[in-house]
């Protein structure tokens, strides 16, 4: 009863603006009737309204060519190892592509390891003869080459301060391969995920972490790495 | 001593005087006198100006001073000096009344700075075919087709002129500006007359487009568009012809043929904003209010409504209203005060305003050449939407602009006649005359910015009114909703959206509040229960 008397009045006061079409209209009073709001909010249809969009990307059948640079964390606590690398993959679609890396690898020792090489020369040079302080035992990375497929199940979009959107895909990844050690070459697997934007239709940028896996050889036996590995890729697509 | 210097100075006078007579009269010398060498006269006859004055000579077989003066400023290519001893030389004289006596006086005027006037003093001449040659020659190399002063002067083309200027040209007079052919049998004439991919029968043709479409005739219209797409030259950037082909093919109610077309149109496109209204009109039109809804969303966000007008808001609530989506079509109710009220009032007082600095700022802008929306700038909040790409004001601004270099020729003119002879009569006549002109195309070009503001503002208060009557057309339905809610048992209609991205591998994110503007366009609505809504905020 309440409802009909004001939806009447509604009607009624709404009227005169809607015939007089030949007289000035007025701004103020469209939209004003806030009985009506109310009335029309318990009415309102199922509906959703989305955003589709084309990637900037188009990664159907593509091949990406992308040189990594990559820091290896864990692993010998005497050796710090650094890889440039590059990678070639083939994007089926979004959702899935495959790809072949190679990196070479750059080796220092870290300030522990130089200090017990620093110590065992010290000790060496003081007693040749019968030297008692040992020196690392090493065994590092030469290169390694591996296959890899990637699956990206999750993707974004991200606002660079109002001034440019770049999509992105979360990936995971795994694979396996050879890696050539100063002992000789062995088998490796790796798992990770990471992050890739579509800065425009050819250029792409991964930050990538994932772990790695195989087995070095030490003086003392053999010895399971488990390595960390960062990685940053700047990839082109072709 | 005083005497062996004035005897002196008195046979330098002499000497000077006879070498100046010769000087002066050289070249009819030679041509009366076939005894003389030619030779002295063979380097500046090998130039167009030289062959020109050499010419003369048989015109004036034997110049007195003033026209020998004339003949040596043509030669000397000094046509400023040329045009004002034109009638000092020849005012009475018959070689002023001749074919070539006036078409030198056209050229003179043309080579002056003053094409316009050059050109209907041509216009004059009753048989241009008596014209020399070299003349002709002259007179179309100072006018090529693509010269402004064809579309300027005030000039009615004969066929005898043929004989001059190439065909094309004919399409510059009777064509006009593009936007109204005075002559549409005789552009006709011309699209069918000029080779296939010359961009003045691409010109005409665009014409003929505007003038068929305008006139009801969409099959001839369509006919000769489809014509001007494949062509090599084109008329108008292809957007616009792309936009014109949605219209024609919406005009004849082929709806699902004009969103094709309209979906071509780029969104870096001044014409974005309009294809994608009236792709959503094309969508009512089908019965897919959805897909219409979901265009105009992006429409009616604040960033893009002044840009796409309020005719925006209309459909948008429209589509709402036709799925019963009645909050939102109150939002848009709401929506439209907020964005048209301070426009409304901004382009009233531009249309009213005498003087305003964004139009002369435009205007100034305009002369240098096309604009788009984006160097509007901030002023593109103040002046009408549609200015940017409003031929008839381009055109009118680059008349101004040609007709003020024209006027400065004049006033040029005028200033170095008051030290020369006492014929400044003409040469003042000529410069308001000009100055006339040049400030009638201005102020044309103003009032066309007031028009502009005007017809905007008219459309905002048009617009106005039909939501009014769309508000109570919601009130009228929102009482009669509950009935219809409760009675209706009948399965929902799902109404899927067929807009935004149809790529395969589209990305796709929900919609909220927050806007992005890479998500402009990209919108698509799904309709699950459309006027089948339960009473959820009932009273009991």
């Amino acid at each position: 009863m309440r409802w009909s008397l004001l939806l009447t009045l509604s009607i009624w006061a709404s009227m005169p603006l809607a015939m007089e079409t030949t007289s000035e209209p007025d701004f103020d009073s469209l939209g004003g009737n806030t009985i009506l709001l109310e009335r029309a909010k318990a009415l309102e249809p199922e509906k959703q309204i989305s955003i589709v969009q084309t990637r900037t990307v188009n990664r159907r059948n593509r091949i990406e060519l992308a040189p990594e640079l990559a820091s290896t964390f864990g692993g010998d606590s005497y050796m710090r190892t650094r890889t440039l690398g590059i990678n070639a993959g083939y994007h089926f679609n979004p959702r899935l592509s495959v790809s072949l890396k190679y990196n070479y690898a750059f080796n220092n020792l870290t300030d522990e390891g130089e200090a017990m090489v620093d110590r065992a020369r010290a000790d060496f040079e003081a007693n040749p003869e019968n030297p008692s302080s040992p020196y690392p035992d090493l065994d590092y990375v030469r290169d390694e080459a591996m296959a890899l497929v990637n699956w990206y199940p999750l993707y974004g979009k991200l606002n660079l301060l109002n001034k440019a959107v770049a999509q992105f895909d979360l990936y995971t990844l795994a694979g396996a391969g050879q890696v050539r050690l100063r002992s000789g070459t062995t088998s490796t697997y790796t798992a990770g995920c990471g992050i890739g934007f579509w800065i425009n239709r050819n250029l792409s940028t991964r930050f990538e972490v994932r772990y790695q896996n195989y087995t070095a050889q030490y003086l003392t036996g053999e010895k399971d790495m488990d390595l960390t590995i960062g990685s940053l890729q700047m990839g082109w697509m072709l | 001593m005083i005497k062996t210097h004035l005897c002196l100075t008195t046979a330098l006078i002499c000497l000077s005087l006879h070498a100046k007579g010769e000087d002066l009269e050289g070249l009819f010398d030679s041509a009366i006198d076939p005894s003389l060498p030619k030779k002295e006269h063979s380097a500046s006859q090998s130039s167009p100006l030289g062959i020109l004055a050499y010419l003369l000579q048989d015109e004036l077989p034997k110049p007195h001073p003033d026209q020998s003066l004339f003949i040596r400023h043509i030669e000397n290519g000094d046509w400023n000096k040329a045009l004002l001893q034109f009638k000092v030389a020849f005012e009475g004289h018959s070689f002023q009344q001749s074919a070539n006596g006036k078409a030198l006086f056209a050229l003179a005027h043309i080579r002056s700075g003053l094409p316009v006037t050059g050109l209907e003093r041509l216009f004059t001449l009753e048989n241009p075919r008596k014209v020399h040659p070299e003349i002709r020659r002259m007179l179309k190399e100072a006018l090529p087709e693509s010269h402004p002063a064809w579309g300027l002067a005030d000039i009615q083309w004969r066929a005898e002129f043929a004989e001059i200027f190439p065909a094309e040209t004919e399409y510059q007079i009777i064509g006009g500006s593009l936007l109204s052919p005075k002559d549409p049998k005789a552009l006709a004439d011309i699209f069918s007359k000029l080779p296939r991919h010359s961009l003045s029968r691409a010109r005409a043709g665009w014409a003929l487009v505007i003038h068929h479409s305008t006139n009801n005739d969409v099959e001839q219209a369509a006919k000769i568009l489809a014509d001007l797409m494949k062509s090599k030259a084109q008329p108008v950037t292809q957007d616009l012809m792309e936009i014109t082909a949605a219209r024609l093919l919406f005009q004849r109610a082929h709806y699902a043929a004009a969103i094709k077309y309209y979906e071509k149109i780029d969104k870096k496109s001044e014409y974005w904003t309009d294809a994608q209204e009236e792709m959503a009109w094309a969508f009512i039109r089908k019965g897919e209010p959805q897909n219409a809804m979901a265009l105009s969303q992006s429409l009616v966000t604040p960033v893009m409504a002044q840009q796409a007008g309020p005719e925006s808001f209309f459909v948008h609530a429209l589509a709402q209203l036709k799925i019963c989506d009645y909050p939102g079509v109150i939002s848009s109710l709401q929506a439209f005060p907020k964005n048209f009220k301070a426009r409304s009032e901004s382009l009233k007082k531009l249309s009213a305003s005498s003087e305003s600095p964004q139009i002369k700022k435009i205007l100034t802008r305009l002369k240098g050449g096309k604009l788009s929306r984006a160097h509007l700038g901030a002023d593109g909040a103040i002046l009408p939407r549609k200015l940017s790409r409003d031929q008839r004001l381009y055109i009118l601004a680059q008349a101004a602009k040609n007709l003020e270099m024209e006027a400065n020729a004049a006033d040029t003119l005028y200033s170095q006649s008051l030290a020369l002879t006492g014929l400044q009569g003409y040469f003042d006549k000529l410069r308001q005359t000009t100055s006339l002109r040049s400030q009638t195309a201005l102020n044309a070009a103003q009032s066309r910015i007031k028009d502009l503001a005007q017809i905007e503002n008219s459309e905002i208060k048009d617009i106005l009114s039909k939501l009014h009557i769309v508000e109570a057309e919601v009130i009228q339905q929102v009482s009669l909703a509950h009935r219809v809610a409760t009675k209706n048992k009948a399965p929902a209609e799902k109404q899927k959206g067929a807009t935004g991205s149809k790529d395969r591998d589209a990305l796709t994110f929900p919609a909220n509040d927050e806007l992005w503007f890479d998500e402009i366009g990209n919108y698509r609505v799904d309709v699950k229960k459309a006027c089948h809504a339960d009473m959820k905020g009932r009273s009991s």
